[in-house]
């Protein structure tokens, strides 16, 4: 187990350099002048000649290159052009409102595909199961940004029950119930897709345990039919899904990105948006690397959890 | 024996130059990349030997996809022809925006003045699912938009088999080294982070992605997945007695992978294409509908649903209909491709 | 400000406009500012709520780069302000709530040229003026072309603002119909702005701000090419001369004069094609009281409103 983690980590260190590395190229690879990104456009013409050779802009590329490596893994993400205030700030206010849409949208899914999984792989009656795959292969296409417009359109505009945007009214920043009634559409937007997706999984991985010979037994042994379904089936036919758990942990913070701009959801994905739209080059490069090695963490996180849970893995030295 | 119903669909494609023989002149001029690309897929669908694969449509469902798919294909290749109106074309906008479907207007002879009260000299003007914003026809948008999405579509995923059948097949055979390395390489593309790389891209590029540029993003995110199936199924195919008897006689590799391995990875490829579009598709849309795909006034689902979005309360219609017609594409593609798995 | 406000003022930026239309129909937010004109009727319609109309300070126009071979030429320009519908545009992005501009100085300022009138909508006199000036469809292809280069042009506006890009997606459309393309453009307003001021662009469709004192030297004199905001290389030496001329005098009736007739220049040259001068359209939550909204600022007076409960 210690030597899988330690490969583990280090596989991880070196992709951090990697990305780090190839977000420097595409910076300096693309078209137009590369000063432009640091360069706060409101500064006067004369003044940015001063700032390029401040900056060191005009030493050569190595140097350049390992200038701005140490810079970001310092945590220095320059200013804002459009905020003008630190990248970091901006994202430390972000991030957890990302953090809080995408797990309780993960809580939602699996909730969900668990519950729904295992009730259908139960059902007898085929017409049933039938319609379960159609049902659950339709929701797996539904585009999600269409999703929550239609959610949007029918709950908030149509019925009116559900508020459409933001975190929190204006004066209930803090309400926990308030940010509830704003977290239902656009958690539900994003976990509907996957939760159909994810209950196929479930679906099938029940199914298999149902045939094992070890339910047989427990049934012959008379014990009462709900202990049986949750205390043995549902422990063995968790085991893919934690797989899939940890797979779905990186989408924690990329997947929320058009959600969060649909529904002004005030999280990370649409800072960046935001930032591309304006140019705010900072703020992108901050946002690209930092989502970037929070979907590295996320994998690492998944890879330790199935390290766990595979008794392979688990006993090996 | 099984009547074979695919001839229906087929002959179907007869129809609408027989219907409108002016429109379909027009139609030799349209040498657009995406019509071209449509047409060769259209052909495909036409002139394949679908029963020559094992399990080609076998479930209900398969086939239900198969033909939901088809008529949307058809639908995007023909959209010249079978669409009501010209999607770019305003119909005075002061008076047709955000018409409801099933709408009717009346326009004189120039198209210059239009009411919604018939009027002597005035022709009728339908449109079957209302207008936008500008008094544009969505039924036609989401026709072209469907010919720009299903194109991209079809040319991503060509790539990605493209480039992750040589990857994989290369990786695979060779073995060794040579695959641990491969693998090495394909292994880090795909720790990357996806969308936050398409961000950066978005963001650092000055001018907007064209068409190709789209397809070689999303082609090029995608084929590592396959490569790593394909190098899979190679690797246990090369223990195979065909392969070591081919060696025997002198084939060269590339013969041997074209001639005997590629027809094994054929039928898989298929259905990981089929599954793939889907993704593809629902990630081009989201991309245009962020602004980042396809720009206006090109439509494309995505761009249409985008443009419907400032007025959700106005016209719902706008935005609703191009998701349905995502929506059943991917539905259809996944249809297809789950009633082939069942097979394999 | 003053006295302390008698309650807390909460200033939210909200991104959507249909979101925030709907905090304004459910009462959750008390001042809209800019309610969308299609939406005003929607508005009206709650007796709570009133939408507080003024005239904006503001023309929005088309410029035209001067510097580009084809828009130099006088004739050009006046054929494609012919192939604009302005009344169409004044009602389908305004619903009514703006008017057609008609020159340089807007209506509301002391110096307005009141004889001017709006540039006649001609779509056959555009075709007949650019087919004058060497333009025909050599190859069938609906685009004009003179000496075998197409005319397109790329027309810039600023993201953001779903009127400005909804005029000028109409204003493409327009032009399309007498064989002139357009490609359509929003940029960031950085971005939009960096392009003006480097003067690397055909065209452009943006607002002309009411300024608190008259000056035309600054947009339309020659030395302002140089050295002003006469982005798009306008000169014209009568016009100059002019300006020049009332910016000399102390007399407000001679400056008039002056100013009157370098108006009528411009228009006849069509450096803009001037489209229309709109209305500010707030909406207010009849709770407010004594909310005294005008052309300075929204919130004017802010520190006098009171709020019923």
């Amino acid at each position: 187990m210690t030597r899988y983690v330690i490969r583990r980590l280090g596989v991880s260190v070196l992709l951090l350099f990697l990305i780090l590395t190839a977000t420097f190229f595409i910076i300096h690879l693309a078209p137009g002048d590369p000063s432009r990104l640091y360069l706060d456009p409101s500064v006067p013409p004369q003044a940015q000649a001063r700032l390029k050779a401040a900056l060191g802009l005009d030493k050569p590329l190595a140097v350049q290159y390992g200038q701005w490596v140490t810079q970001m893994l310092q945590g220095n993400l320059g200013v804002s052009f459009y905020y003008h205030r630190g990248v970091r700030s901006l994202l430390a206010e972000t991030v957890p409102k990302t953090l809080l849409l995408s797990s309780a949208a993960l809580a939602l899914e699996f909730g969900i595909a668990i519950l729904a999984g295992m009730f259908m792989a139960t059902r007898r009656s085929r017409a049933a199961r039938g319609t379960y795959h159609g049902v659950s292969l339709f929701l797996c296409s539904l585009p999600p940004f269409w999703l929550g417009l239609i959610l949007i359109l029918v709950f908030s505009y149509g019925l009116g029950i559900l508020p459409p945007a933001h975190m929190s009214d204006i004066g209930m920043e803090g309400n926990p119930w308030n940010v509830l009634r704003h977290l239902i559409l656009p958690a539900l937007t994003l976990a509907i897709p996957g939760a159909a997706a994810t209950s196929r999984f479930m679906f099938k991985s029940f199914e298999e345990v149902l045939r094992q010979p070890y339910m047989l037994t427990h049934t012959l042994y008379n014990l009462p039919r709900r202990e049986i379904l949750f205390t043995f089936g549902l422990k063995n036919a968790l085991l893919p899904m934690i797989t899939l758990f940890g797979l779905s942990l990186p989408f924690l913070v990329s997947g929320a990105l058009i959600t969060e701009v649909i529904f002004s959801w005030p999280g990370m994905g649409r800072l960046a948006y935001n930032a591309i739209l304006t140019r705010d080059y900072p703020l992108i490069i901050g946002a690209s690397l930092l989502s970037s090695f929070m979907v590295l963490a996320g994998n690492l996180l998944a890879d330790l959890l199935y390290g766990l849970v595979d008794p392979r893995i688990r006993h090996a030295r | 024996m099984r009547a074979d119903w695919t001839w229906i669909p087929r002959l179907a494609v007869l129809l609408p130059p027989l219907l409108r023989p002016g429109k379909a002149a027009g139609i030799l001029s349209l040498c657009g990349g995406e019509a071209l690309i449509l047409a060769a897929g259209c052909a495909a669908f036409l002139l394949f030997p679908y029963r020559r694969i094992p399990g080609w449509f076998p479930t209900k469902g398969g086939r239900f996809g198969a033909a939901v798919f088809g008529l949307l294909l058809f639908g995007a290749v023909f959209a010249p022809l079978i669409s009501p109106h010209d999607p770019d074309e305003q119909f005075q906008p002061s008076v047709c925006r955000y018409l409801p479907p099933f709408s009717k207007a009346y326009a004189s002879a120039d198209g210059r003045a239009v009411t919604l009260t018939p009027s002597p000299g005035n022709h009728a003007v339908r449109f079957p699912l209302g207008t936008d914003a500008f008094g544009r026809c969505i039924a036609s948008r989401i026709l072209a938009g469907g010919r720009i999405s299903l194109s991209i579509g079809l040319l991503s995923v060509l790539l990605t088999l493209v480039l992750g059948l040589t990857v994989g097949c290369v990786s695979g055979y060779l073995g060794g080294w040579w695959d641990a390395a491969i693998m090495r390489v394909v292994d880090t593309l795909l720790a990357f982070p996806r969308l936050f790389l398409l961000l950066l891209l978005a963001g650092i590029l000055e001018k907007s992605l064209s068409i190709f540029g789209i397809v070689l993003i999303l082609g090029g995110l995608s084929w590592m997945e396959v490569a790593r199936l394909v190098r899979g199924q190679v690797l246990s195919l090369k223990e195979r007695d065909f392969i070591t008897a081919a060696k025997a006689i002198g084939a060269s590799t590339f013969r041997i992978l074209t001639r005997h391995v590629f027809p094994h990875l054929r039928g898989l490829l298929l259905i990981d294409a089929t599954l793939r579009i889907g993704g593809i598709i629902l990630t081009e849309a989201a991309l245009s509908f962020l602004g980042f795909g396809v720009q206006p006034p090109h439509a494309s689902w995505g761009n249409i649903i985008a443009d419907g979005r400032e007025a959700l309360l106005d016209g719902w219609w706008v935005s609703a209909f191009p998701g349905l017609a995502i929506l059943a594409t991917v539905f259809s593609l996944y249809l297809m491709g789950e009633g082939a798995m069942k097979e394999v | 400000m003053g006295a302390a406000m008698p309650w807390p003022v909460v200033f939210r930026v909200v991104p959507d406009q249909t979101a925030l239309l709907t905090q304004l129909l459910s009462h959750t937010v008390d001042v809209m500012e800019v309610v969308p004109p299609r939406d005003v009727d929607r508005v009206k319609r709650d007796p709570r709520i009133e939408v507080v109309a003024y005239p904006d300070r503001q023309y929005v126009y088309v410029g035209w780069n001067l510097k580009h071979p084809f828009l130099k030429s006088r004739d050009v320009r006046r054929a494609l302000s012919h192939a604009i519908n302005v009344q169409e545009i004044v009602d389908t992005v305004w619903y009514g709530y703006a008017k057609p501009a008609v020159g340089p100085v807007h209506s509301s300022l002391w110096a307005f040229n009141r004889s001017l009138k709006p540039f006649p909508y001609d779509p056959e006199k555009a075709g007949t003026l650019l087919r004058e000036q060497g333009f025909t469809d050599t190859n069938g292809d609906g685009t004009l072309e003179k000496d075998g280069k197409p005319f397109e042009i790329e027309i810039l506006t600023n993201k953001g603002n779903a009127i400005r890009e909804a005029t000028l997606i109409l204003v493409q459309n327009q032009l399309a119909k007498v064989g002139v393309k357009v490609v359509a453009r929003p940029l960031e307003w950085n971005v939009f702005v960096q392009k003006l001021m480097g003067r690397e662009f055909d065209a452009c469709v943006q607002g002309m701000r009411v300024p608190t004192k008259l000056d035309l030297k600054d947009t339309w004199h020659t030395t302002a090419i140089e050295n002003g905001l006469n982005v798009i290389s306008y000169s014209n030496p009568k016009v100059d001369a002019l300006i020049d001329r009332a910016r000399a005098v102390e007399d407000y009736h001679e400056a008039k004069a002056f100013l009157e007739e370098a108006q009528a220049l411009i228009v006849d040259d069509q450096p803009f094609t001037f489209l229309y001068e709109n209305q500010r359209l707030n909406g207010l939550n009849r709770r407010i009281r004594n909310a005294k909204m005008n052309v300075l600022s929204t919130f004017f007076n802010l520190e006098d409103w009171t709020a019923a409960e």
